[in-house]
């Protein structure tokens, strides 16, 4: 043995290792709602048209109750609190009463400030609650913020309330939504990914029953973990929400090789020496396990034919680091086992074996009622997909127990919606030509009258608050100015109401914003409201001329695209890997064999969220996928060992059990290994997390018991044809 | 007879010193700007004896307390409430009393200047600017050669921020006329340097004040906005 040899490539691997994770701490996540966004379709050219024209509709709101409200001293603290917020950098304005108190009512007349805001529904649901208890302080941020300046601001504006004394303000809207996930998500990772790796070591300990083959998966699938994090980062890209999968994927399949190259090693040492037993072992392994990877690694690829960027680097990506992952295992693993050798098969290694193999061959012999119970499975599972659907809501992401959940239901039964709806209105002409355009009014009012709309905010209602103030304040004038009257009433204006108006009318391009406050409401909803707004433009005779838009419609409309596209791709994945198979085995009937149980675990996945309630999301449709990658590993490897059995001569059920018995460790301890670590993922406050850990277990049992029932009972009418030489 | 008719006449005497005492005393603590002892002489005068010269005393005080207004920032609303409370206390005890003076053009000019020391916010330029405007209009009506009213008259145009420029120089051009019948009246050569500094003419602004600082040296204003500029939002 040359042994020097196995040292340096060991050595190899680990300098490329290092230089692999020094580039882990650059490698940025981006969960930027823009890079969600396709910006070839219609309605991301009309939602840049819609920024391009007006300011950006991302806002903090944040929500303060006192009792009594009107108190001057309550009013000094936000007074500050609102002039210490307007100089953060990433802010473009804050719309507040403390705001007005300060710039026109000189922070002095308390009372007046009252009776002008109850002088008309101006205020209402925006400023100030209908109990007026409540002030809403809008900061509105600049369109050219990204991502991590919004975070930051989120973070400075709770940071500056706090200092003022105003630490009971509940702050919410997307940007604070967008931070707290951001936020959660790190936390639960940070908390419970040691903890999952933690319990997937000492569950690999107990089933491999002996420390060294447990250090050998772990520098495999690590290595493999952190090559692929850095190739990422050498290309550029930046993780998203979707890449959050990306790391236990690997994990799971490169764990998944070198477990099989260890329980084969282990199985074939108790008979050989120690070079032998490692050259058959490869011998064994390496095909199955280079198939099983390139054909998912095709599966994933198909990802690359996404409208949406992430999801393109995720597929490159996860395909790049599963052939990684058989670099690794017969590079470093084979390397290491040469090195350090381990203690042959365990006797918990060869009852889980023998355990696999009963199964397999019972499977076997009753091969129809193996086949009946499949089969009804499937129909169930497939009868529960109709159930399954495709909403989302992001609040439903982080548990009732954070912070920013409580904030949004106060801040949503005190005040007013949180989710902005607009509609772009073309044609408007200058102010003198919005004040003779009822319809616009009385689409406003048609919105309004919308369930789920809890205020639309209108230029022309900042108009009647201008014409009311250039009248002195007379609530009796709360009308829209005469078009003769309009310069005048623009000339005189004060120019908190004249950026008001500037934020909802653009007089040099002609257009007009109306905006619905929306409460909360799950993304079909969303899009039905956005629906019914069409057809209230139709109706106001505005067909070409108005259409409703915003981020958080693009962003509803993305995921729902999303969805789609993963599930297109996952129909592509399946097909292609198929195909992989049919080139891989050189055998159309061992891969039509495999469909079946390779489905079931896919099957399993759609059926499981159907009947937990759990929604297809961007983060949820990826567990399919996993699945898909764990069952067609499974399979091969299986496939493999009963076509060698079979053309050595082995009679079907033999076949069948000799290989589900050689197999069954790798398979049982790739498994429970992996359900071991979810196990602490369960108990996860990020829902997204939480889900990924239900979905992935019932993915991997689901699988296994696919693989080592369904799977044997098809194979035994399996009659390979001898390859002719 | 004769030593009731002397009495009354050194009782009207006695009067007239004392009244003359006060104004004296009312125009040093206003040359002054002395806040400390207009309010004393406020406190002391017997509004039913001498309505005009408390109607004066009030006006210096709630003058006095509004520089002390302007002063104080916004943060601090609990001390820009009470300055406002104190401003407003003897404005209005001044407006109450010009009501029994005889029309002229001094009492309207006199009222227009009590009502802009109650503009303080845009809000309260809502409330009482019409009226203000009012009044000083009818002091110039009345009386065409009152420089004083012209000051009042363009304190809304000078003051008043975002309005246009051209209100700047309708103010401007009321100033000048104050200082062409009044060159050394200090509140027109104050005004006129904030009308500059509005318009960007640094130079001549700062010119203004050095002459009203020239003609008084007690001159408070002159000497904080020649050092560091007017403040940024004024009202009336």
């Amino acid at each position: 043995m040359n042994h020097l040899r196995e040292l340096l490539t060991v050595v190899a691997f680990s300098v490329l290792t290092a230089f692999a994770a020094s580039r882990l701490p650059d490698l940025e996540s981006d969960h930027a709602f823009e890079r969600w966004i396709d910006p070839t379709t219609p309605s991301a050219r009309l939602y840049e048209e819609f920024r391009e024209n007006f300011p950006s509709d991302q806002f903090i709101l944040a929500s303060v109750t006192h009792d009594p409200p009107f108190d001057p001293s309550h009013f000094d603290l936000l007074v500050d609190a609102v002039s210490r917020i307007e100089e953060l950098e990433g802010v473009a304005r804050v719309s507040s009463l403390p705001t007005l108190f300060r710039d026109v009512f000189g922070s002095e007349d308390v009372a007046d400030l009252a009776a002008e805001v109850s002088s008309a529904p101006f205020y209402d649901r925006l400023l100030i609650s209908d109990d007026r208890r409540t002030l809403g302080i809008f900061v509105h941020l600049s369109s050219a913020t990204g991502a991590a300046e919004r975070a930051r601001v989120v973070r400075e504006v709770r940071t500056v309330l706090e200092k003022a004394g105003v630490a009971d303000a509940a702050l919410v809207g997307p940007s604070v939504l967008n931070a707290a996930i951001d936020e959660v998500s790190d936390r639960e990772l940070r908390a419970s990914l040691p903890t999952a790796a933690l319990l997937s070591t000492l569950a690999l300990l107990v089933l491999f029953g002996a420390l060294r083959p447990v250090l050998i998966a772990l520098a495999c699938s690590a290595v493999t973990v952190i090559g692929t994090l850095a190739l990422g980062d050498l290309l550029g890209w930046k993780l998203s929400m979707i890449s959050t999968a990306l790391a236990p994927l690997i994990w799971v399949l490169s764990l998944s090789g070198s477990t099989h190259l260890l329980a084969s090693y282990r199985r074939l040492r108790a008979t050989r020496p120690r070079e032998e037993a490692i050259r058959h072992a490869v011998v064994e392994v390496a095909r199955p396990c280079s198939l099983a990877a390139a054909t998912t690694a095709i599966g994933l690829l198909s990802l690359t034919a996404s409208g949406f960027r992430p999801i393109r680097e995720f597929g490159v990506l996860a395909g790049a680091g599963l052939m990684l992952g058989v670099i690794v295992t017969f590079g470093l693993g084979r390397s290491m086992l040469a090195l350090v050798d381990t203690t042959p098969a365990s006797r918990l290694d060869l009852g889980v074996g023998r355990a696999a193999g009963r199964l397999a061959a019972a499977s076997a012999r009753h091969r129809w009622l193996t086949l009946a119970v499949a089969g009804v499975a499937i129909a169930a599972g497939t009868s529960a997909l109709p159930l399954l659907s495709a909403d989302s809501n992001p609040l439903r992401f982080l548990g009732p127990t954070e912070r920013v959940i409580a904030d949004y239901h106060h801040a949503l039964e005190a005040l007013t919606g949180l989710s902005p709806l607009e509609v772009l209105i073309d044609e408007v002409g200058g102010v003198d030509d919005l004040v003779q355009q009822p319809h616009l009014d009385e689409l406003a009012a048609r919105l309004a009258s919308e369930p789920g709309v809890a205020k639309v905010v209108s230029p022309m209602d900042v108009l009647r608050k201008m014409n009311q103030w250039h009248h002195d304040l007379e609530a009796d004038r709360y009308i829209l100015p005469t078009a003769d009257r309009v310069e005048d009433v623009l000339a005189n204006a004060d120019p908190l109401f004249a950026a008001e108006l500037a934020s909802m009318h653009n007089a040099e391009a002609g257009k007009a914003r109306l905006t619905a406050l929306v409460t909360p409401l799950e993304s079909s909803d969303f899009l039905a409201l956005a629906e019914r707004f069409q057809d209230h433009i139709i109706a106001g005779g505005l067909v070409g001329r108005a259409h409703p838009t915003g981020t958080v419609l693009q962003l509803v409309r993305s995921q729902g695209e999303l969805v789609r596209s993963q599930l297109r791709s996952l129909g592509v994945a399946l097909v292609l890997v198929f195909m992989s198979i049919a080139v891989g085995l050189r055998s159309l009937r061992m891969t039509l064999l495999s469909l079946a149980p390779n489905l079931v675990p896919v099957v399993w996945v759609f059926a499981s969220m159907a009947l937990a309630g759990i929604p297809l999301d961007p983060g949820t449709v990826m567990v399919a996928g996993i699945a898909l990658g764990i069952a067609v590993d499974d399979s091969v490897h299986l496939l493999t060992a009963v076509r060698r059995a079979r053309l050595r001569g082995v009679r079907p059920l033999e076949a069948v059990r000799s290989s589900a018995e050689a197999l069954g460790p790798a398979l049982c301890i790739t498994t429970f290994a992996v359900v071991a670590g979810m196990a602490a993922l369960l108990g996860s406050a990020f829902v997204p997390i939480h889900y990924f850990a239900v979905l992935t277990t019932a993915a991997m049992l689901v699988a296994l018991l696919a693989d080592l029932t369904l799977l044997p009972a098809l194979l035994r009418g399996y009659t390979p044809r001898p390859r002719v030489r | 007879m004769m030593s009731r008719l002397g009495t009354a006449v050194v009782a009207v005497l006695v009067a007239g010193g004392a009244a003359a005492r006060s104004n004296s005393a009312i125009a040093d603590a206003g040359r002054n700007y002395d806040l400390e002892s207009a309010t004393r002489i406020l406190a002391e005068l017997d509004p039913e004896a001498r309505p005009r010269l408390v109607i004066d005393a009030a006006l210096l005080v709630a003058e006095l307390e509004r520089i002390e207004f302007e002063q104080t920032p916004t943060s601090e609303g609990v001390a820009r409430r009470e300055i406002g409370e104190r401003i407003d206390a003897a404005a209005r005890r001044g407006l109450d009393l010009v009501e029994l003076l005889a029309e002229s053009s001094e009492s309207w000019r006199l009222r227009a200047d009590l009502i802009g020391t109650l503009i303080r916010s845009k809000y309260r330029g809502k409330r009482h600017k019409a009226r203000m405007e009012r009044a000083s209009a009818t002091a110039i009506e009345l009386d065409r050669t009152n420089a004083k009213a012209y000051v009042s008259a363009a304190k809304p145009d000078v003051l008043k921020p975002g309005r246009e420029r051209p209100d700047i120089e309708k103010g401007l051009a009321l100033i000048q006329r104050a200082l062409e019948l009044d060159p050394e009246l200090e509140s027109a050569l104050l005004l006129r340097g904030h009308a500059l500094w509005e318009l960007g003419d640094q130079a001549q602004a700062r010119a203004s004040w050095t002459q009203a600082l020239s003609l008084n040296p007690a001159c408070r204003p002159a000497e904080q906005w020649l050092e560091s500029g007017p403040p940024e939002n004024p009202r009336l």
